[in-house]
């Protein structure tokens, strides 16, 4: 007989399906909102209780969709790691909604604000599904899910800008997936599988046949850059800013904070599940992620630090983030692996954190958008400044905050033994001009906010009253003490997760 | 390999080379056209081409298609080819209509608000009204 | 000591396009507009003219041609180590598609493999896809629907014009055929629909065919009539009843079967239409669902609304 608890990741996905239709009836987006919150803490505790409990007994489950296991139907497979992952996309979700709730009912038209929910309800859907799939297809399916309902959160502001960077965003995720389903057919076409329990061994098999080299060398990096493609990875990421950029407050956060993260945890899979991560390294996929994602943060800060748009600056520097992700995978080595599921975490909390507390900041501004407008803006919300500062200073990556720890991780991960020298220089180079880079751009930005008086509008007068709801405050603390807990109490955290890849 | 031996292969697996071409010309105006109505058509393309690729892969010479026509004797794996292939293109197929469509509104929409369905030329306009 | 012009370069290029942090702006934003009018473009000089530049253009294309041929041999090189087109010891025939075919029949009860596998040991991506089109229709709805933000005044006026000449100009013809070609139409619909299990066919081929129907109905006999049987809550009513339905079959078979409960959904005599236990009603949904999907990719698109 099964253990109950086994059933609850099954229950988080269709839960999530099934608020998105029943909210189609929901005409009020009033009651939409509570809903989707609703669910969202379900689906939270539900994946908290899954968490524990693989924890505690340091096992993983897979669970068959159905009466059949594993080469015939579907599966989902759980253990800590996908449990833990689940909950913070859960939790991050909950909080970008509440922090930007304001700018959510002004941006968006009261009669079409139950769609925009809909479309969150089967973004967490997805994400869960993308957690917890033990199959290729079942990943494919659910990506095209995630980019819909991405792109519909982009959109829903309903501006020329935004759909604009929807179609930009639009036309290069289906790129990203075209490459990757073509990945996974020729994967399917040399292995006969499409679950990844049975590719694993299918796969090891091929590599000791040298006429395979080529095409699972070739099929490897389809998939790695199908997905690179849709998380923003340097080279690919042109599409990220304008539509981070652009979308409301809540969108913004949800999609840096969250979205990016889906596609990725797919990756890890990919890596630890259908091939290992050293075959990974030897096919040489290893190495370009490596160089790509050293190239991703030192590019993305460059261009943070010439942007004068808030949130746009904001965005920019989520590209860098990504690379710091992708650094760790290409490492190939289990620390790196963990060093970039905790990054996973630390930027799933950071970024909404610095989404929400600027869209305060700029409420506060009478709606203006550059950084020179924010001038005194913390001081007339503080809370949303206080936020602005940790996030920015966690970026940075001052001690005690969930930043420095990424970059500490990532550093000790690149000196560990039995990584190529260059490899070693390429990693801790880049984290070092990255960090470089991030305090070039945060500080005068935290330094502007606190400013004294405002900014020198030639004499046109906007309104500056912005009274903090509760949920934004709310949201605001939370997301704030994440960050802190991340960075003072990182240990046991990053040993479970060193621990738990193996079960990945 | 020699370029030989790689001809015959490319003869042999003449649907996957099709597929393959087909699904570059997609890729690339998906990538460097710049009418939108003509990036969305593309992908449609693309999608089709990895369909050819799928299908090919579930065909085995000399089989028939996987419908069991008579159930009382039991299905010999010997008479029908694979049916996976075939259930993975229709899941595919129905993503694709949805993508199509929803690209095509976006690009409804643009067009309406710009006068333009080429990208660079909706770009400068959504800038100038911008600033 | 005079600075380098470089590092003076370097130090405006940070400061973005325009000036950021130093020193004000030279202008200020126009103060934001609530919810203004789309104002759409009045075919105006194109911007693109005098771009870019010839050598630009050239250089472009050049590149795009070049890379998409260095892409075209490499996925061309990786086709020939692919295995042989059709042989039998390919990897694709391996014990998983022994069990659909061999299997499918008693375990499953279609006749029609390919529906067992979508439906049943997969039925957990089809459900996915389903939710991809919902999530199509939803965000199709979301841009094209009437609204304050995408419609002006004129807009409006010009659909109420374009109904009005419709309905002066129908085509009497294209009526009467309608007249007799629709029952022949419903019936092929409703018969793949109802065949998912026992022929080529199903939910999404049926259901397609149905689409088709509500849309040659609107054209031969205006939009007026379909509404009368086909409005905003049949539309919901329907396209969310079927994809409720299809959820609770899926999960009922999910649950069930994952937990190891005797499943009590009847298998029936395979080949004959009442069998196959979960696969028909599923169709039945899944056809109610694509139809009015259609239907509504197709009216959203002309007139922005039901």
């Amino acid at each position: 007989m099964r253990l109950f608890y086994e059933n609850f990741p099954f229950f988080c996905v269709f839960l999530g399906l099934l608020c998105g239709i029943v909210t189609t009836l929901i005409r009020d987006g009033k009651k939409a909102r509570y809903l989707t919150l609703l669910m969202l803490a379900v689906c939270a505790v539900l994946s908290g209780v899954v968490f524990a409990e693989t924890a505690r007994a340091g096992r993983c489950f897979s669970y068959a969709m159905g009466a059949f296991p594993a080469p015939w139907g579907n599966e989902l497979r759980s253990g800590p790691i996908e449990a833990l992952l689940s909950m913070v996309f859960c939790l991050v979700m909950i909080f970008s909604l509440l922090g930007g709730k304001a700018d959510l009912e002004e941006d968006i038209l009261p009669e079409k604000q139950n769609l925009y929910y809909i479309m969150m309800d089967l973004l967490a859907a997805s994400l869960f599904a993308l957690c917890f799939t033990n199959d290729m297809f079942t990943g494919y399916v659910f990506i095209e899910i995630n980019t819909i309902a991405a792109c519909s959160i982009v959109m829903a502001k309903d501006s020329g800008q935004t759909i604009l960077a929807t179609i930009r965003y639009l036309i290069m995720s289906l790129v990203g997936s075209g490459v990757f389903l073509f990945g996974v057919s020729m994967l399917y076409t040399i292995t006969g599988h499409l679950l990844m329990p049975n590719l694993l061994p299918a796969v090891t098999k091929l590599f000791s046949n040298p006429a395979y080299d080529y095409p699972l060398a070739m099929l490897a990096g389809m998939i790695c850059v199908g997905l690179a493609v849709k998380s923003a990875l340097f080279p690919f990421h042109t599409w990220l800013p304008t539509a981070h950029g652009s979308a409301t407050t809540a969108s913004s956060a949800v999609l840096s904070g969250v979205v990016l993260k889906g596609y990725i945890i797919l990756l890890i899979k990919v890596m630890c599940r259908v091939f290992t991560p050293a075959e990974i390294g030897s096919l040489g996929v290893g190495s370009v992620l490596l160089v790509l994602g050293a190239g991703a943060m030192v590019y993305g800060s460059v261009w943070a630090v010439r942007e004068p748009h808030a949130k746009r600056m904001i965005a920019y520097s989520s590209v860098a983030q990504v690379g710091y992700i992708y650094l760790g995978l290409g490492l190939c080595t289990t620390m790196g692996i963990a060093a970039a599921i905790f990054q996973i975490i630390a930027h799933a909390f950071t970024k909404p954190l610095l989404f929400v507390s600027t869209g305060g900041l700029i409420d506060a501004s009478g709606h203006q958008k550059k950084l020179y407008f924010l001038r005194g803006a913390g001081r007339r919300c503080p809370m949303a400044g206080v936020g602005f500062t940790i996030g920015g200073l966690s970026m940075v990556g001052l001690p005690l905050l969930a930043g420095f720890v990424t970059k500490l991780v990532l550093g000790r991960a690149a000196l560990a033994e039995g990584i190529p020298q260059w490899q070693m220089i390429v990693a801790l180079s880049a984290i070092a001009i990255s960090s470089l880079l991030n305090a070039w751009y945060y500080l005068p930005a935290i330094v502007q906010i606190w400013k004294g008086g405002e900014a020198d509008t030639d004499g046109v007068v906007y309104s500056h009253e912005f009274v903090p709801s509760l949920s934004f405050k709310a949201a605001v603390v939370c997301m704030g003490l994440a960050v802190i807990l991340l960075g003072c109490f990182a240990h046991p955290l990053i040993e479970l997760l060193t621990k738990s890849v193996s079960l990945l | 390999m020699d370029i030989n031996a790689m001809l015959q292969m490319l003869h042999a697996n003449r649907f996957e080379t099709a597929s393959v071409l087909l699904f570059v010309v997609g890729l690339a105006g998906m990538v460097f056209n710049r009418n939108l109505f003509k990036k969305v058509v593309s992908m449609g393309f693309m999608d089709s081409a990895i369909f050819l690729f799928l299908t090919s892969s579930g065909f085995v010479e000399g089989r028939l298609a996987p419908i069991v026509t008579n159930p009382a004797v039991p299905a010999s794996a010997e008479v029908y080819s694979n049916p996976l292939p075939a259930g993975l293109v229709l899941t595919g197929i129905v993503v694709s209509v949805s993508f199509t469509a929803f690209g095509l509104a976006l690009t409804q929409r643009l067009y309406k608000r710009y006068g333009s369905l080429n990208i660079d030329e909706i770009m400068m306009r959504a800038q100038k009204s911008e600033d | 000591m005079k600075t380098p012009l470089w590092y003076q370069k370097l130090l405006r290029w940070t400061e973005g396009d325009e000036p950021g942090l130093a020193e004000p702006a030279a202008h200020v934003e126009n103060p934001p507009q609530p919810r203004a009018e789309e104002t759409p473009y009045e075919s105006g000089p194109s911007l693109l003219q005098g771009a870019g530049g010839p050598i630009n253009r050239v250089l472009t294309k050049v590149f795009a041609i070049f890379s998409c041929a260095v892409f075209a041999l490499v996925m061309l090189a990786t086709v020939a180590y692919l295995p042989r087109f059709g042989d039998q010891g390919n990897a694709p025939v391996n014990e998983t598609s022994r069990r659909y075919i061999e299997q499918g029949v008693q375990e499953v009860g279609a006749t029609n493999l390919v529906t067992n596998i979508i439906l049943v040991y997969r039925g957990f991506d089809t459900y996915g896809e389903s939710c991809v089109l919902f999530l199509g229709a939803t965000a199709v709805i979301m841009l094209l629907e009437v609204d304050s933000k995408n419609t002006t005044r004129r807009d409006r006026a010009l659909l109420r014009r374009g109904d009005e000449l419709d309905r002066i100009t129908r085509n009497q013809i294209l009526g009467h055929v309608t007249r007799v070609l629709m029952p022949v139409i419903l019936l092929y619909g409703l018969y793949i629909l109802c065949n998912g299990h026992l022929s080529p066919g199903g939910g999404f081929a049926g259901g397609s065919i149905l689409g088709g129907a509500l849309i040659l109905c609107e054209n031969a006999f205006g939009v007026e009539k379909v509404r009368s049987f086909f409005n905003h809550h049949v539309y919901h009513a329907v396209k969310v009843g079927a994809l409720i339905l299809y959820a609770i079959l899926i999960c009922y078979t999910i649950y069930v079967g994952a937990n190891g409960l005797p499943n009590i959904m009847p298998l029936g005599r395979p080949g004959s239409i009442l069998s196959a236990g979960i696969i028909l009603p599923i169709n039945v949904a899944v056809g109610l669902e694509v139809a009015c999907t259609m239907y509504a990719f197709y009216t959203y698109f002309g007139r922005g609304d039901l």
